[in-house]
């Protein structure tokens, strides 16, 4: 349906005509996702139509209200979006609005003593980073990097350098405010009470954080928007401010200070032949670690994060390839002493211990996988998750597979997306053109809440053509279909935009469930239509086609 | 279409094929015991009720209930207290305290997988042989259901972040009366103890899909499905533990001490009692809970040190040094035993490793039979402001102060505190539970005015809070009218 | 097209957003953790460097046309200081050219014939016709000068080792002729042997590339080349960063050669007053009891790197051939002025929170002052706020635009601060 120029003038009553453009040029900025093949092939698919009819920027809730109401009366497409990093902050069909959420940047509250903070939607991490630090109080650093939407993130799906402490963007969301796509307000938690505050989130009465969120991921806008969130801070023990090293230090990141201390830990297996080997004693050490109850972060980071995170340029992430600085993955490890200076002592032996008992070896100071990753990337980590670097090796770069279940099991799913990575390069040539050996050798393990369950995420990297793009697409096709066939966990987690369709008959017509309530909630499907269980941009039928027929 | 059957002995007889004869009741005392609950004073009889012991059962029943529009029940624990398994609207009361199997346990990913009869005594026996424990709650009652426990989201004794959501997969029957599988268990959908046969998943991920059902689902009443199998996390048994007390003569004085003590995560377990509750607690005998009352601080933190197998003394070395740096800051005095109660440190950590097993009856009602509770969570610096609300309320109705327990459990390392205020009265006493009542509905009403968060709702909250919440119950009643379009579930729970 | 050559940096934009907050690792508040003035003065994305290289995308691609929306994309293009505080912040997570495709924009506009603005043409026609950007009569550049005795390099047979380029504004604007009196002070107390151009002096003409009018700033460097050279001068010092930046980066980006092969040197009156302070020919010996913040002129700091020449390519996965070391705002100048407030004694420098290459444009910058004033005054007052949070009582600056525009800003807040001449400074301190 195009955009009628009486909404337009409607949307512009609400907000003043600087809050709003329908301008071809002010529209074309916020038409394209380029880091992802799926977006690559998105823009292809869906072309001009990316491009909204309009943009939209309300300053409050209540301007957000009425800009839903006035969508239900011209039955107009509305996409919200945070910093508009993700795939699915984008129009698919002509006529949409997207709503910009740049005005709504207040940190609303910073509670230090119960550790929470209120903010808007256009607060990034790193603004609430920095005003938590100088309280003793941290935010989780999310990978995408600490510049994106904290609130988009948590209602979407984040994992962090901490997870280990923190777990993912689920379990740091506390209460939100959620105008529902027909104009509506509902709060949840103590949000939602008069006179109780933001620290809480469950209830009264079912928490409406399960509605909101699923999975690894939200609606993706597609149940409203929220307008208001409360999250939740972490004792920090490290400095409240860093000195600015600008000249751009592009060597060394700031300590966090006497209160850290950072460990590399790697294991005597050759890689990638002994890939297993390795993998499976990291496995063992995070067990071990999780039942101890030590650390601040434990992870397993393979080359791919090692060689991207850690690059000071494009030309300086190959040369380090080149030079083989981290011929494996290692496990790394920050302690922190939030209790005291003998925790962290304590912490350190039990650690040690630990690791002699599974057969590992710390890194030592002056390796160069130690200089490369801890002097210069560990403390980003923390801070603020290292940002957009990941793309840095082919200026593109996409999730290969993916699961969060145990950590055994995300060990198992490493190697088998692994396996069937290099079976598809060797047999079919499929990634070829990719960056080699970073596509083919994932294997990130994130153990989340001291090691009751885990995530993982292996990563390709196609250049941003359409026939790269579409290699990814079919290498990913083939991971999932693997996923299914052998009942994998992580087929639990793709659950998304068109793959509700199809696998949806699989969990309990869970696909049906998701689209009551969307029909329900938003009868004209008009909040972000693309994106919550309906087939717009990849039908069943082509997704069956990816599937082989599975 | 299936046939509409038009009496309670006719739809008893279905209820009866599905159940077994033996198992179904449609008359006297039975109903009675359905009727009510231990903590709240309304009592509705259900038409039927229907003690199963398989989810086969379960889902057939949801099934009937749907073809034949009557409203169901469910029902884990064998004992309630705050009237969620009492029906609003009669129909069938589905009771799963016989389903008592734990179907696996996990110690490798530390998880349990249980039924939803299984209790905390019966898990604990479990998982004792292996050196592990459940993530208890304060002396839960020996009938109270972990399931159930989880599900109405009682707090955990220990404030550790990552043990405050325990719920990880569950498998559901839906109120349309389908199987369900949350989270990782998703990918197959054999009985939950058969996923794993032939899946590869570890029941590791709670999260989805479509919804995140570990959230939805808990304080829900069973409004939106019934569950019938659930894994959650468990710990492993600590190898040296130890008890330290600090005293306080009100409660505002504990505020910065344990703030600072749960910023510093210092200590596992860890709450605050005042000497009622303690007392009731420690008491050997009924007889002497008065005595130890009086002897006993009027507010008590207690903080268990506790240490795993890695290097346990030099732990609950640091952790007691923390602790003395904590009480110079404070000026605090920490003991090791608790004044008047010999052996007391000893007999509560036995108290908060296990559900209450001392005698008939449960600790709350010592000495009277019943008691009303008064529970929400707070920010630990308003508990004080709460605490005078309460007291207010009781001194108003002429309700003894001394007899009003106290209970405060940090959740999250003490980002919000779950507060609970007991009156015990006399069960054969009707003025005494007038009273009690009174107060109950004069402090609920006050503290919801002045801002406590009443996150688990029921009876007469659920028009107190849903009151002054705006859309969310309306948010709740839409979610309900898409999974439940016949309203089977347990209707008129939470309004829906 | 000017924007095929940066075709790779602005199609392989990831949105990521970094480009719209300030280096991450340097950011100390929410309050002051944006970097982008434009941004936060037009608040649609179009306006940062990620719109604009949704502009450039769209407009190689077809999708968007000069037709489309020519006015809109003229202000997306112009209303920018093109400060590079988006080059710098992206460059912490990729190797895009995001200065060169602000450039590349400006430039695509002149060919086109749609730019640059009014305000800009007006700034060109004046070098063209009198030589320098305010319309004021060539015989009076020197004005300065009179009776200060210093060598005119203009003349035949006069050298010196130094050539002290003043520039239009400090040459012409008033109150600001104290900064040139003042640094020629210095030069004497130094020993140094310099002079100057006098009334021969010209426009550096980096206004005009700034715009994108390639053609015209050819013209005006050629020109400089040749009186340079005839001059003999190895060094030329000059107190203006825009002067600063057109003779050092601006011209050898033109001759297609690095920075250092140029046929001079080129330092900021910055760097040379703290090299003379080090080697201990000037020293600061009257107690100024000042408390002072600094603000780093965008062209002297992460504009002021040297330039380095690169012909090549993007190759596979988007590396070089040759590889290209990218200027990421590291080796412009920051130290020097920073030395030279430490050494004066009594004065106590407190820094702003957004520092050295993360700097906050003072907004005046790439034309914008005359083309957007609302926009410079704005940008303006948010370094003013940002200033007052530290406590100071003065802003100290070295760029006579800076100063300007920042004085325009604190008059607009009401602010008490002041609004100082490094070199003012060292003066009185001498």
């Amino acid at each position: 349906m195009a955009f009628s120029e009486l909404a337009y003038k409607a949307l512009q009553d609400i907000l003043g005509s600087e809050n709003i453009s329908n301008d071809p040029a002010i529209c074309q900025a916020y038409s394209r996702v380029q880091w992802l093949p799926s977006g690559v092939l998105q823009r292809e698919r869906c072309g001009l139509n990316m491009r909204p009819a309009c943009v939209v920027m309300p300053g409050c809730t209540e301007d957000v209200q009425r800009i839903l109401q006035v969508a239900n009366r011209y039955k107009f497409p509305f996409v919200p979006r945070g910093s508009g990093f993700t795939f699915s902050a984008f129009p698919t069909q002509a006529g949409t609005v997207v709503i910009d959420p740049k005005r709504m940047d207040r940190i609303i509250e910073l509670n230090e003593k119960d550790m929470y903070a209120v903010i808007e939607p256009y607060v990034s991490f790193v603004g609430l980073q920095a005003e938590a630090m100088k309280c003793g109080l941290y935010t989780p650093t999310p990978l995408a990097g600490s510049q994106v939407s904290c609130l988009a993130n948590y209602a979407w799906h984040g994992a962090y350098g901490n997870s280990w402490i923190t777990g993912i963007g689920a379990q740091n969301l506390l209460g939100f405010e959620l105008v529902l796509p027909d104009g509506e307000v509902v709060r949840s938690g103590s949000m939602a009470c008069p006179g109780a505050g933001s620290f809480w989130n469950d209830g009264p009465g079912p928490d409406l954080r399960g509605f909101l969120r699923s999975g690894m991921f939200g609606h993706a806008g597609g149940m409203g928007v929220v307008t208001k969130i409360s999250c939740k801070l972490w004792p920090y023990a490290g400095p409240a401010e860093f000195p600015c090293e600008g000249t751009a230090n592009m060597k060394f990141s700031s300590s966090l200070g006497e209160n850290w201390k950072w460990f590399m830990i790697k294991f005597p297996f050759a890689y990638p032949e002994e890939e297993e080997l390795e993998l499976r004693k990291s496995a063992e050490l995070f067990y071990e670690m999780g039942k101890a109850e030590i650390a601040e972060v434990a992870t397993h980071l393979a080359q791919q994060f090692l060689y991207t995170y850690s690059s000071v340029t494009k030309q300086d992430l190959f040369d380090n390839m080149k030079n083989n600085v981290f011929p494996s993955g290692f496990c790394v490890v920050a302690l922190q002493g939030k209790t005291s200076p003998e925790q962290l002592a304590y912490e350190e032996r039990v650690l040690r211990d630990i690791v002699k008992k599974v057969g590992g070896i710390f890194v030592a100071e002056d390796e160069p996988a130690y200089q490369v990753w801890i002097k210069r990337a560990a403390n980003e980590w923390i801070r603020f998750g290292n940002a957009q670097r990941l793309s840095r090796s082919s200026d593109c770069f996409s999730i290969g597979s993916s699961n969060v279940d145990s950590i055994d099991q995300i060990v198992y799913e490493i190697l088998e997306s692994n396996r069937l990575g290099r079976d598809l390069l060797k047999d079919e040539g499929l990634g070829k053109d990719f960056v080699q050996p970073l596509s083919i050798n994932g294997g990130w393990i994130s153990p989340q809440e001291h090691g009751y369950w885990c995530l993982h995420t292996t990563d390709v990297f196609p250049e941003q053509a359409v026939d790269q793009c579409n290699q990814a697409m079919e290498i990913i096709g083939r991971v999932t279909k693997s996923m299914f066939a052998r009942k994998s966990a992580a087929a639990a987690i793709h659950m998304i935009g068109p793959a509700y369709d199809f696998f949806g008959p699989m969990m309990g017509d869970v696909h049906l469930i998701v689209k009551g309530l969307k029909r329900e909630f938003d009868p004209r499907n008009l909040s972000n239509p693309g994106y919550a269980s309906r087939p717009d941009v990849v039908s069943p039928e082509e997704l069956a086609k990816m599937m082989g027929g599975h | 279409m299936a046939e509409s059957l038009q009496t309670v002995q006719e739809l008893s007889g279905k209820v009866a094929d599905i159940a077994g004869s033996g198992r179904v009741f449609t008359a006297g005392d039975m109903l009675d015991k359905y009727a009510a609950n231990a903590g709240c004073s309304r009592t509705v009889r259900p038409d039927i009720v229907a003690q199963v012991s398989t989810r086969e059962q379960v889902q057939a029943l949801v099934r009937l209930a749907n073809e034949q529009g009557v409203p169901v029940v469910p029902r884990s624990s064998a004992t309630g207290f705050y009237g969620g398994s009492v029906p609003e609207q009669g129909g069938i009361v589905i009771d799963m305290s016989g389903m008592k199997k734990i179907l696996r346990i996990d110690p490798k990913n530390r998880w349990a997988l249980i039924e939803p009869g299984v209790t905390y005594g019966e898990l604990q026996a479990g998982l004792a042989e292996k050196g592990l424990t459940a993530i208890l709650p304060l002396a839960p009652h020996p009938d109270k259901s972990v399931i159930t426990s989880c599900l109405e989201r009682e707090p955990k004794l220990t404030p550790k972040h990552h043990l405050d959501e325990t719920i990880m997969t569950m498998e559901l029957v839906l109120p349309t009366g389908g199987f369900f599988h949350t989270g990782s268990m998703a990918v197959s959908q054999e009985p939950p103890e058969k996923v794993q046969e032939e899946a590869h998943t570890d029941l590791c991920n709670f999260m989805g899909p479509g919804l995140d059902w570990f959230r939805l689902v808990p304080g829900s009443l069973g409004t939106y499905g019934i569950v019938t199998a659930m894994n959650m996390k468990i710990g492993i048994k600590p190898i040296l533990q130890k008890l330290v007390f600090f005293g306080f003569k009100s409660l505002k004085e504990a505020v910065e001490p344990w703030y600072y003590l749960l910023r510093k995560l210092i200590g596992d377990e860890c709450l605050l009692l005042n000497s009622r509750y303690l007392a009731l607690l420690l008491a050997q005998d009924d007889g002497d809970i008065e005595k130890l009352q009086a002897a006993l601080p009027p507010y008590t933190i207690l903080l268990n040190l506790a240490a795993g197998d890695y290097r346990p003394e030099e732990k609950i070395a640091y952790l007691e040094k923390a602790v003395q740096d904590a009480a110079r800051i404070f000026q605090l005095q920490p003991m090791e035993a608790l004044p008047h109660a010999q052996d007391g440190a000893a007999a509560l950590q036995g108290i908060l490793s296990k559900p209450w097993d001392n005698g008939a009856g449960y600790w709350k009602w010592r000495g009277r039979g019943a008691s009303r509770e008064v529970f929400f969570l707070t920010q630990l610096q308003r508990a004080p402001e709460f605490l005078s609300e309460l007291q207010a309320a009781a001194a108003a109705q002429g309700y003894p102060l001394a007899d009003m327990g106290l209970y405060l459990q940090p959740k999250q390392n003490g980002r919000a505190f779950y507060m609970e205020a007991g009156f015990p009265f006399s069960s054969g006493a009707p003025s005494e539970q007038a009273r009690a009542d009174a107060v109950h509905a004069a402090a609920s009403s006050r503290l919801v005015d002045t801002g406590a968060f009443f996150y688990r709702v029921y009876g007469p909250w659920t028009e107190l809070v849903y009151g002054r919440t705006g859309n969310l119950q309306k948010t709740l009643q839409r979610i309900k009218r898409t999974l439940d379009p016949q309203n089977i579930l347990n209707p008129g729970k939470l309004g829906l | 097209m000017a924007i095929e050559k940066i075709e790779y940096d602005a199609t392989h934009c990831q949105r990521c957003s970094t480009c719209k907050w300030s280096h991450l690792w340097e950011v100390k508040s929410h309050r002051f953790a944006r970097n982008c003035p434009s941004l936060v003065y037009g608040k649609f994305d179009t306006y940062a460097a990620q719109g604009k290289n949704d502009i450039v995308t769209g407009l190689l691609k077809g999708e968007l046309t000069w037709e489309d929306s020519k006015d809109r994309l003229l202000e997306i293009i112009y209303r920018c200081p093109v400060c590079a505080a988006c080059d710098v912040s992206c460059k912490r997570v990729m190797d895009l050219d995001i200065i060169g495709v602000l450039d590349a924009l400006r430039e695509e506009a002149c060919e086109k014939g749609h730019g640059p603005l009014p305000a800009h043409r007006e700034f060109i026609q004046s070098i063209m016709n009198y030589d320098n950007v305010w319309k004021q009569p060539r015989n009076r550049r020197a004005g300065w000068a009179k009776k200060l005795d210093i060598k005119d390099l203009a003349r035949a047979g006069e050298t010196a080792d130094v050539l002290y380029y003043v520039g239009c504004t400090y040459a012409y604007k008033p109150g600001m002729e104290t900064v040139p009196v003042n640094t020629a002070k210095l030069l004497k107390a130094a020993g140094i042997d310099f002079g100057i151009l006098g009334a021969k002096e010209i426009c550096c003409g980096g206004i005009a590339d700034n715009v994108g009018d390639k053609k015209s700033f050819e013209e005006i460097a050629r020109k400089n080349l040749d009186m340079f050279k005839a001059t003999g001068a190895k060094t030329i010092v000059t107190n203006c960063p825009g002067c600063f930046m057109a003779f050092s980066e601006k011209y050898a980006r033109m001759l297609k050669i690095d920075t250092a092969a140029l046929p001079y040197t080129v330092k900021h009156s910055t760097q040379f007053i703290a090299e003379l302070l080090q080697a201990g020919k000037l020293k600061f010996t009257k107690p100024l009891d000042m408390t002072v913040t600094w603000h780093d002129p965008c062209h002297l700091g992460r504009r002021g790197e040297p330039y380095r020449h690169w012909e090549g390519k993007r190759v596979k996965f988007g590396l070089t051939e040759p590889p290209r070391e990218m200027n990421r705002g590291v080796s412009g100048i920051y130290e020097a002025p920073r030395a030279i407030l430490k050494a004066i004694p009594g004065l106590r420098l407190v820094e702003m929170e957004r520092i050295k290459e993360y700097s906050w444009c003072c907004g005046s910058g790439g034309g914008a002052k005359s083309a957007y004033p609302d926009f410079a005054l704005a940008t303006a007052k948010e370094r003013v706020e940002e200033a007052e949070a530290t406590g100071a009582g003065s802003i100290v600056t070295a760029c006579p635009w800076c100063e300007s525009n920042l004085s325009d800003g604190i008059d607009a807040s009401g602010s008490r601060l002041r609004v100082e001449d490094i070199l003012d400074l060292a003066v009185r301190a001498l």
